[in-house]
C-alpha cells in the first residue's frame, strides 16, 4: 500500500471547481491509475491554511494529471510506502485519529429503502462508534468528537445531483484487532468512498495527552 | 463615556442595502439598525427627525467577539395570488459588543430605556430577538478604549476617517420615506497568535505516523 500527498492550489479555477464537486476529484484521480480501477482512498486535508490532496491506493499514482490541473507547478507530491506503517499497529495501541465520513442510516419507509444521513453529533458519535466495532478499534466517551460537518452538492456529468453530509471526527482510538484495522485503513470506512470520505488517518502524536 | 451593548442572538440581520427580494446583512451590526434598537427602547417614534439625529450624532463602534456564520432562509411570501420566492440572509450564533460615545445625559437615558425598553428590541429584524442582556451599562472610557479589552475578538468597525463609506446614519425611519446618511467607517484587526495553529497534525508525516 501507498499513501501520498500534494499540495493543491487554491487560487486556480480548476481547483476551487474540483473542490466544491467532488466528482471532478473523483475523476481526476482514476486517470492516476493506469489498468484495471483501482478505487484509491482519498480526504482533502488544510495543514496551516494550505490545501493537500491524501491519496492511499495499492499502487503509486501518477500525479501528472493532478498536478497539471490542481496545483502550482512547483509543488511535486510524494509518495510513500504505507505498508511498513500497517505493520507497526498493534493490539492496544492509542493513537490519535482523523476521519472524514459519510454517516448514515438506513431504513425502510412504506416499503421504499431509504438512506439519511446523520444530523446531530450524538447520532455521528453513535454511528462513528458503531462502525469502530466493525473496523477493529475502540473509542471512550469524551476521546473523540465530530469537529466539523458540511454538505457537498454536486451534479455529476450524467447530469445526476449528488448530495453527501460529510462529518470530520477527531479523537483518540484503541487498537482492539490490527488485523480488521488495516483492512479500514486501506479500503475505507462508510460511504461516499469515490468523494473523498472514508479515508482514516492515525498519528502516534501525543496520544497520552489527551 | 461610552455605553455598551452587547448584541447577541441566535439570530440577527443587519441590512444596508437590500432591494426587493434579496434582504441581504452585513457581517456587523449596522450603525443605523443599533439607533433604531435605541430609539425603540426609548419609545421615539418613526418620524421624530429631531430625536433620532440627536441619536445618530453619537460615535458609533462595534467588536466583533463571535463572527458568526451566514445564514440563508428560503423563504415563501404571498402578495394576492402570486407566490414568490425571498431570500433573506442572517448572521448565525454572531456575537458583537457594540458601542456609543457623546453626551452623558443621552448615554444615561439609552441606558436606562434598554433596560425597560418602550418597544421590544431585535437585532435588525423583527424575527431576531436578542438573547440575554442587551444593557452592559456606561464606562468612562473612550469608545476604542472600552472596545479594546483583551479578551478574544477578531476586529473592531467604528466610525472614523476611514475611506470605506457606508451608508446608514438613519435621519428618518419614517415609514413612508426612510432617509439615510454616509459615515466613514474604519477597523482595526485583533493581534492573531500566529502559534495558535501549531497543534495541528501532519497525518502524512512519517514521524506523526504509527
Amino acid at each position: 500500500m501507498y499513501i501520498s500527498r500534494i499540495e493543491l492550489d487554491a487560487t486556480r479555477r480548476e481547483t476551487l471547481r474540483a473542490l466544491a464537486s467532488p466528482s471532478v476529484l473523483h475523476g481526476a484521480l482514476e486517470r492516476c491509475f493506469d489498468g484495471e480501477r483501482r478505487h484509491p482512498l482519498w480526504r482533502i486535508d488544510m495543514l496551516c491554511g494550505k490545501v493537500y490532496l491524501l491519496i492511499v491506493s495499492a499502487v503509486p499514482p501518477n500525479l501528472l494529471s493532478i498536478k497539471r490541473q490542481f496545483c502550482l507547478p512547483e509543488s511535486a507530491g510524494e509518495t510513500r510506502d504505507y505498508t511498513p506503517v500497517l505493520t507497526r499497529i498493534h493490539e492496544d495501541d492509542a493513537m490519535r485519529f482523523r476521519l472524514l465520513a459519510n454517516p448514515v442510516h438506513r431504513f425502510i419507509e412504506n416499503g421504499v429503502k431509504k438512506i439519511v444521513a446523520h444530523q446531530t453529533p450524538e447520532h455521528q458519535r453513535g454511528w462513528l462508534r458503531s462502525k469502530a466495532q466493525k473496523c477493529g478499534f475502540s473509542l471512550q466517551d469524551g476521546a473523540f468528537d465530530a469537529v466539523s460537518e458540511g454538505w457537498k452538492r454536486f451534479r455529476k456529468a450524467d447530469g445526476s445531483f449528488v448530495e453527501i453530509k460529510t462529518v470530520a471526527f477527531e479523537g483518540v482510538l484503541t487498537v482492539t484487532d490490527a488485523t480488521i484495522l488495516r483492512d479500514a485503513l486501506t479500503d475505507g470506512i462508510g460511504r461516499a468512498k469515490a468523494y473523498g470520505c472514508g479515508l482514516l488517518t492515525l498519528a502516534r502524536g501525543n496520544a497520552n495527552e489527551q | 463615556m461610552t455605553i455598551l451593548l452587547r448584541l447577541a442572538a441566535p439570530l440577527q440581520s443587519w441590512g444596508v442595502g437590500s432591494k426587493f427580494d434579496r434582504r441581504g446583512t452585513e457581517r456587523v451590526p449596522t450603525k443605523s439598525g443599533v439607533i433604531g434598537l435605541c430609539a425603540a427602547a426609548i419609545g421615539i417614534s418613526r418620524e421624530n427627525k429631531e430625536k433620532i439625529h440627536e441619536l445618530s450624532s453619537l460615535k458609533f463602534g462595534v467588536r466583533v467577539d463571535r463572527p458568526g456564520v451566514l445564514l440563508r432562509d428560503y423563504h415563501t411570501a404571498k402578495s394576492g395570488k402570486t407566490a414568490y420566492v425571498t431570500n433573506r440572509y442572517y448572521l448565525a450564533d454572531a456575537k458583537f459588543t457594540a458601542g456609543l460615545e457623546g453626551v452623558e445625559a443621552l448615554l444615561h437615558d439609552i441606558d436606562a430605556a434598554l433596560r425597560r425598553p418602550a418597544f421590544p428590541l431585535f437585532l435588525g429584524r423583527r424575527s431576531c430577538p436578542p438573547e440575554g442582556k442587551v444593557a452592559l451599562g456606561i464606562v468612562k472610557e473612550s469608545l476604542l478604549d472600552a472596545l479594546r479589552t483583551d479578551a478574544g475578538w477578531e476586529y473592531i468597525s467604528y466610525d472614523g476617517d476611514g475611506v470605506y463609506l457606508v451608508r446608514d446614519v438613519p435621519v428618518s425611519f419614517s415609514q413612508i420615506r426612510r432617509e439615510y446618511g454616509f459615515r466613514c467607517v474604519e477597523q482595526i484587526s485583533a493581534e492573531k497568535q500566529i502559534g495558535e495553529i501549531e497543534d495541528e497534525i501532519d497525518w502524512f508525516k512519517e514521524s506523526e505516523m504509527p
